[in-house]
């Protein structure tokens, strides 16, 4: 067995890989707290039917979702150097592209297309909710903006955990496209120890135990988190 | 802004990047059929909890589940070349590296498309079971007849967005080796440095193609109706 | 003093509201009968704009709003001076029975936190439910929550309070607690009480003003006496043939 899988490599991977777990989670973290925001907002835009913008979110929505993880991060990847370019002729003031590290495109690709599926994630929760919550808000007198942060959000939010939970993990997983645009994140640095080795089946193999492990641990994570969260929906009537 | 950005490139090499999309749908389509027929092997053994084969499955479904896809395919792509050599099989180079795609995207697609279809047979009321069972129809019979014809049919949404799942992840393939429209694209780029004209032609061939897949699958959805939207 | 004018209301061909006249005297307990379908649901929740009529005019005291100009400021107005009990309850599921009565306190009158829990629990105690302050919608019993939506649209001390088949969702022993509620409301605070029923026993008892709809259109009006007891027009008689026989209202 040994010239096939080679466990002092195994080992000597598992350690050096473990380094770049941190950036990963880094990139996901972040990813998903503008995607949260940025798709909080769309989806508000869509609900209220604002005139202009209300049609642009739903074009963004159906666009964010029919791409593919690479085609958007590579978009981000060459489109912003070129938009700076516009903008620095346009202004005249000089905004160089190379200042900006890889992992800022990254987290803005990933955003995006998260953003636009945590803008459904949302409308389906907050249509969960009953209509005649923000009837009854309504009724008393309060504002739309009012019934909706006081008495629809954190109800939606209970209804949404499970499906953010779910499209964090699509997130982690999506985090490893990254090195596309080389950003050098968990599975940037794999390829890096084939390349110099020459010996793809322990890398992969230890790279993938990794996620797998990693997933496994938010997963596990967010079923707690929807236990403790339930408290409101226990005793509810058949 | 004509020198940072070029319409005309764009529409220029729209048709050649188009001719590159026979693979691009061959590999969706293999993947989606393999994908099929791995998928209900996979729910019915979980439904039935053969012992054994639920565990292994079990584990399987949530390695794939749980690793990135472009982890799995540069494993299965270039970790079970090197696996098959040390075991002895010499002859895997001359396997074409397409091969492998369609394994590994046939393995991804099946083990989501095992849970969906094992929650709508879960879904099927037992009384169909039952009302099979009481004229006598064996459970292949059952199955074959009664429920799983009625699992698809609650599946089809699901199935549908897992068919576009697996045409976004033909976007990896090019990184083991196969010549499709993404490798053009690259290829392309590195001369033109026109890139963001080229992946915004891949980006819209991308939507054009999930748009055909959601028409088909609203479709499909009609046609195998049953007479449910009838009711009231 | 509510005025009702010319009220229209469709949807796509369906003529659901087909020009409502109205007064309904202030202080006033008025409950609007009719058979479902009539419209008296869609014409109570016009009041408040929840379903928006396409013409007519509401008058309030002295606020008039034109119903196809209405501005968003004249239907918040409107809605801070009228308060809903519905038919399934709409307790906020999120706050606990006394934050449900104190929320339109501290969100719409801005009241301060201790001056609106304060004036929450007494309404809460009004209604015989003090024991339940800290207990969310979901571990009450329907008739409990119902009495909350009613101390929650006392306690903002409206002109008017609209109240949309308060009783129709209830298992029918529970009926009777919400109906002694409304009962006690109507002696003891002396806003209009526009209520939406098939309870004639409460009409007969407790309304000062009977209104009788049909197919979108007011058939009868008038004091209970004559409604009831001495209906003018045929389509009054036979809806209320169906009900000759019941002469209490907790069955």
């Amino acid at each position: 067995m040994e010239n096939i899988i080679d466990f002092a490599f195994v080992g000597e991977v598992f350690f050096r890989l473990l380094a770049y777990v941190p950036i990963t989670l880094g990139l996901a973290i972040s990813s998903m707290v503008l995607a949260s925001i940025w798709g909080l907002l769309i989806m508000v835009l869509r609900l209220r039917k604002i005139p202009l913008l209300g049609r642009l979110a739903k074009l963004y929505i159906l666009v964010g979702r029919a791409l593919p993880t690479m085609v958007i991060l590579y978009l981000v990847f060459f489109a912003l150097p070129v938009v700076l370019l516009i903008f620095s002729d346009a202004t005249g003031r000089e905004v160089t592209i190379n200042q900006v590290p890889a992992m800022v495109f990254a987290v803005l690709g990933l955003s995006i297309h998260t953003g636009a599926y945590l803008a459904e994630n949302f409308r389906s929760a907050v249509q969960s909710v009953e209509k005649g919550q923000l009837e009854a808000a309504v009724a008393c007198g309060m504002t739309w903006q009012q019934g909706f942060r006081r008495i629809i959000l954190p109800q939606a939010a209970v209804f949404a955990l499970p499906l953010l939970g779910n499209q964090f993990l699509t997130l982690l997983k999506g985090t490893s496209i990254a090195f596309m645009i080389t950003v050098m994140e968990l599975f940037g640095a794999a390829n890096v120890l084939c390349s110099e080795n020459n010996r793809y089946l322990e890398v992969y193999l230890v790279v993938a135990l990794l996620y797998w492990a990693i997933s496994a641990f938010f997963e596990k994570a967010f079923f707690v988190l929807e236990h403790k969260l339930a408290f409101f929906k226990r005793g509810m009537k058949p | 802004m004509g020198s940072y950005f070029s319409f005309d490139y764009m529409i220029k090499s729209m048709p050649i990047l188009l001719s590159y999309i026979d693979v691009t749908l061959l590999v969706t389509v293999v993947a989606e059929i393999f994908g099929v027929f791995l998928g209900c092997c996979i729910a019915l053994v979980r439904v039935h909890r053969i012992k054994g084969l639920n565990e292994v499955a079990g584990v399987y479904i949530s390695f794939v589940r749980g690793t990135p896809f472009l982890v799995q395919l540069y494993l299965i792509c270039f970790g079970l070349p090197q696996l098959l050599q040390g075991l002895g099989y010499t002859e895997v180079r001359s396997l074409p590296g397409l091969l492998f795609v369609f394994l590994v995207m046939g393995l991804h697609a099946g083990a989501y498309i095992a849970e969906v279809m094992r929650s709508s047979i879960l879904a099927i009321e037992a009384g169909q079971f039952e009302a099979a069972r009481s004229i006598g129809m064996t459970n292949v019979q059952t199955y074959r007849r009664i429920v799983l014809p009625q699992a698809f049919r609650l599946a089809i949404p699901a199935l549908g967005n897992n068919v576009i799942s697996t045409l976004k992840g033909t976007s990896l393939i090019f990184n083991v080796g196969v010549v499709d429209m993404l490798r053009k694209a690259d290829l392309l780029g590195s001369y033109s440095y026109r890139h963001l004209e080229l992946y915004m032609d891949i980006g819209i061939i991308y939507i054009v193609l999930c748009f055909f897949i959601q028409i088909i699958t609203a479709f499909w959805e009609r046609r195998v109706d049953w007479g449910e939207s009838d009711a009231a | 003093m509510i005025t009702l004018k010319n009220i229209h209301k469709a949807y796509g061909d369906n003529e659901v509201l087909k020009g409502i006249d109205c007064t309904i005297p202030t202080g006033s307990v008025t409950v609007i009968l009719g058979p479902s379908g009539s419209g008296k649901t869609t014409l109570l929740r016009s009041v408040n704009f929840l379903e928006r009529a396409d013409a007519g005019e509401i008058i309030l005291d002295d606020l008039q709003v034109d119903i196809a100009k209405a501005t968003q400021k004249e239907i918040h107005e409107l809605r801070q001076r009228t308060a809903m009990v519905f038919q399934s309850y709409n307790l906020f599921k999120n706050k606990t029975a006394l934050e449900n009565i104190a929320e339109g306190l501290l969100v719409v009158k801005k009241m301060p936190k201790a001056a609106a829990q304060e004036r929450a629990a007494f309404y809460l105690e009004k209604v015989g439910l003090a024991e339940k302050a800290g207990a969310y919608p979901q571990q009450l019993s329907g008739g409990q929550q119902q009495r909350i939506g009613i101390a929650r649209a006392l306690a903002l001390n409206p002109d008017v309070i609209l109240f949309d088949e308060p009783t129709s969702a209830l298992d029918p022993e529970l009926v009777g607690e919400v109906l002694d509620t409304m009962k006690q409301a109507a002696a003891e605070v002396n806003c209009t009480m526009l209520v939406v029923t098939h309870e004639i026993g409460f009409a007969r008892d407790v309304a000062d003003h009977v209104i009788f709809m049909e197919d979108g259109k007011i058939v009868e009006e008038g004091t209970p006496q004559a409604v009831l007891n001495t209906p003018q027009e045929e389509r009054t008689k036979q809806f209320l043939a169906r009900f000759i026989s019941y002469t209490e209202y907790n069955i």
